[in-house]
């Protein structure tokens, strides 16, 4: 089946939204945690320096005054320290380190001595002037610090979201699954019942959004069975109504002509006679025209639409057996098929019947007169029906199903049997195919009728 | 054959009684089914030509009541010509299925047909000396000679020729000759008998005095 599923196409978007929309949150959720960060972590380093630089100018100063440790630049470690986050060194605006902590390096943190917040050579500084002296501190972090807690973060911030959001695709899909489950059952419900049942559909336990859809599916199926069943009455009222007074028309001219046989051989009589026997033959003709039609109403009206399982066997027999009955064509079929005796086909018994009916008829019609007409049915229900005769050529082959085109043959028919037999066959799925010479012949005629799962549809 | 017609068109009900008599039946025609009904229970029909479409039902439901009768052919005579209306009247017991319009040859074929399917093997063909009697083709010869029979006198042989070695009382035979409606003369079933005697022999048929009659032993 062509076009887009519904589920899935909604699965795919709700799934990749919501995925997209919580790694988007995520994302400003670390942009900001990382600003913050860097401003809480600044501020530290500014409190830091403010709160060092007394206690640095102190320790100078007591150094001048020979107190405390000896002149020079000196490591300030203070008792059980431990690697230091944050460091400083205090310098004088030569460039001499007069202080510095003891995890701070020998060389200059920065150059530049501008006061305030900068980033060099991989570390977070902040720089603070002594009021009224020369003297300068700079307090300093690593930046791979900093670096290090963002990561941290980030990974507990996407760690659940590892789980959270194939859970939630999971959640979607189930949840489309569950709500789509009405829908699919609609959907079976109407593939089961086929063509033949027409009873409106019980929409009941579906969602209010789709119950509209549901009502208009069964103002349809009404009005689709009241349409079948007007198709269905009026094939089977004009019928009765045109074959009956056919029939008394012709068994009335039949009994006149009884009547001039036994009435003597006088050329009134025979002249009589000759006209009634003309006046049979026009019935005949007239009857087989209305037949002819009455097949093509139906056809064309869609009361052969039902489907039912057919046992082909059965009905190319049957069928056999009523022309056999006919006079002087007991002998004149032969049925060739395998040992199996049930054949089923889904497909309209009457139209089927219909089908092959016209085929044989063709066959008699514009066959070998007094040839064998072969009735082959295929192990896949395919019905084939075989004539003896001239080959037909391929043109006047191509246009024959065309409704009242006639072959070659001078026999007197409507032109009209092999486009009701592809009418049918169409509405059922299925295809008429023609052949001549018939297959695995070299001449006569073939008509098969196959069916939809050999067409490769 | 007594023949029950049960066809509601005045035109052709008309043709296929007048067809059915000139071959020897004697034809009941009804136009409805209570009719048709009414004139099944009182009269032991051989066969009944069928129409299924009749003003007061579906001729279906009483194709199920001949079906249930003895003895009793019946072929439909429709325009109802799919195939599933032609299985579904055979399925309920039609012993053959026309559709209309037919070839009145046709329908006289189909009933010598289902007559012929009806009769038992050994009484299609039967000999008494040198009289041959062809009771599906309705031929009799002596030697090699062809005797030709009315349709009423063939109705007698052939209503005899059904019970093999059975009296068939002459009321039977009265029935079986003349439909509703018909004049009968008191000695006409002994004027039929008496000519059948003339054509084919003294012992083809045999009298039983006060019962009817039987036919004889080959």
């Amino acid at each position: 089946m062509t076009g887009w599923s519904l589920r899935s196409r909604l699965g795919w978007k709700l799934g990749s939204s919501l995925g997209l929309l919580w790694l988007a949150g995520t994302a400003l959720a670390m942009a900001g945690a990382w600003h913050q960060t860097t401003n809480v972590l600044d501020s530290s380093l500014q409190e830091a320096a403010e709160r060092l630089l007394p206690l640095a100018l102190e320790t100078i100063d007591n150094r001048k005054k020979g107190v405390g440790a000896p002149a020079g630049e000196i490591g300030y470690q203070p008792a059980n320290s431990n690697h230091e986050d944050i460091f400083y060194q205090v310098r004088d605006n030569e460039g001499n380190i007069l202080l510095r902590s003891h995890d701070a390096p020998r060389q200059l943190l920065n150059r530049t001595l501008e006061p305030g917040f900068a980033s060099a050579n991989g570390l977070r500084l902040f720089t603070e002037k002594a009021i009224g002296q020369e003297l300068y501190i700079q307090v300093a972090e690593d930046l791979n610090n900093r670096k290090s807690a963002f990561l941290e973060t980030t990974t507990a911030f996407l760690a659940p979201l590892v789980i959270l959001i194939p859970l939630a695709w999971i959640i979607v899909v189930l949840t489309l699954e569950r709500l789509g489950k009405p829908l699919e059952d609609l959907g079976k419900e109407l593939h089961v019942r086929g063509g033949n049942n027409l009873s409106a559909i019980d929409g009941t336990a579906l969602p209010i959004e789709i119950q509209p859809i549901v009502q208009d599916i069964n103002r349809l199926l009404d009005r689709l069975a009241q349409a079948l069943n007007t198709a269905h009455s009026f094939a089977a009222n004009s019928s009765h109504e045109l074959r009956t007074p056919l029939a008394a028309a012709l068994a009335q001219a039949q009994l006149i002509g009884q009547d001039l046989t036994s009435l003597g051989q006088d050329l009134t009589s025979l002249r009589a006679r000759v006209r009634v026997n003309k006046l049979i033959v026009a019935l005949g003709r007239l009857n087989g025209i209305v037949g002819k039609l009455l097949q093509l109403a139906r056809t064309g009206s869609g009361a052969t639409l039902n489907s039912f399982p057919v046992n082909v066997v059965r009905v190319v027999e049957f069928i056999v057996a009523e022309f056999r009955r006919r006079e002087g064509l007991a002998d004149r079929f032969h049925i060739e098929k395998s040992d199996r005796t049930e054949i089923v086909v889904q497909a309209d018994l009457d139209a089927l019947g219909i089908a092959i009916a016209n085929l044989i008829e063709n066959a008699l019609a514009h066959g070998q007169p007094d040839g064998l007409v072969v009735i082959r049915i295929g192990p896949d229900a395919s019905i084939s029906v075989v004539s003896e005769g001239d080959v037909v050529s391929s043109d006047v082959l191509e246009r024959l199903p065309a409704p009242f085109v006639r072959g070659i043959s001078s026999s007197d028919g409507s032109g009209l049997g092999l486009s009701i037999v592809k009418s049918i066959m169409t509405g059922m799925g299925g295809a008429l195919q023609l052949f001549s010479p018939a297959r695995c012949h070299t001449g006569g005629f073939e008509a098969a009728l196959v069916w939809k799962s050999q067409l490769g549809e | 054959m007594r023949v029950l017609l049960v066809e509601d068109d005045l035109l052709l009900g008309d043709a296929v009684r007048e067809f059915a008599s000139r071959l020897g039946h004697a034809v009941d025609w009804m136009q409805q089914l209570s009719d048709a009904d009414a004139a099944f229970c009182g009269v032991a029909y051989e066969l009944v030509l069928l129409d299924l479409r009749l003003p007061d039902g579906c001729g279906l439901q009483f194709l199920r009541k001949v079906q249930g009768a003895a003895n009793c052919l019946c072929i439909v005579l429709t325009a109802r010509d799919q195939v599933g209306d032609r299985i579904e009247a055979l399925n309920m017991g039609a012993d053959d299925y026309l559709v209309k319009p037919f070839d009145l040859q046709e329908l006289g074929a189909r009933i010598r047909a289902v007559t012929r399917r009806s009769r038992q093997p050994q009484l299609r063909m039967l000999r008494f000396g040198d009289l041959q009697l062809d009771l599906d083709s309705r031929i009799a010869r002596v030697g090699e000679k062809i005797i030709v029979l009315t349709s009423r006198e063939w109705a007698i042989v052939d209503a005899l020729t059904r019970r093999p070695g059975a009296t068939v009382s002459k009321q039977d035979l009265e029935e079986v000759i003349y439909a509703f409606g018909s004049e009968i003369e008191s000695n006409a079933i002994e004027v039929y008998v008496s000519r059948v005697r003339r054509k084919l022999g003294r012992g083809l048929i045999e009298t039983t005095r006060g019962m009817g009659y039987r036919l004889g032993n080959p």
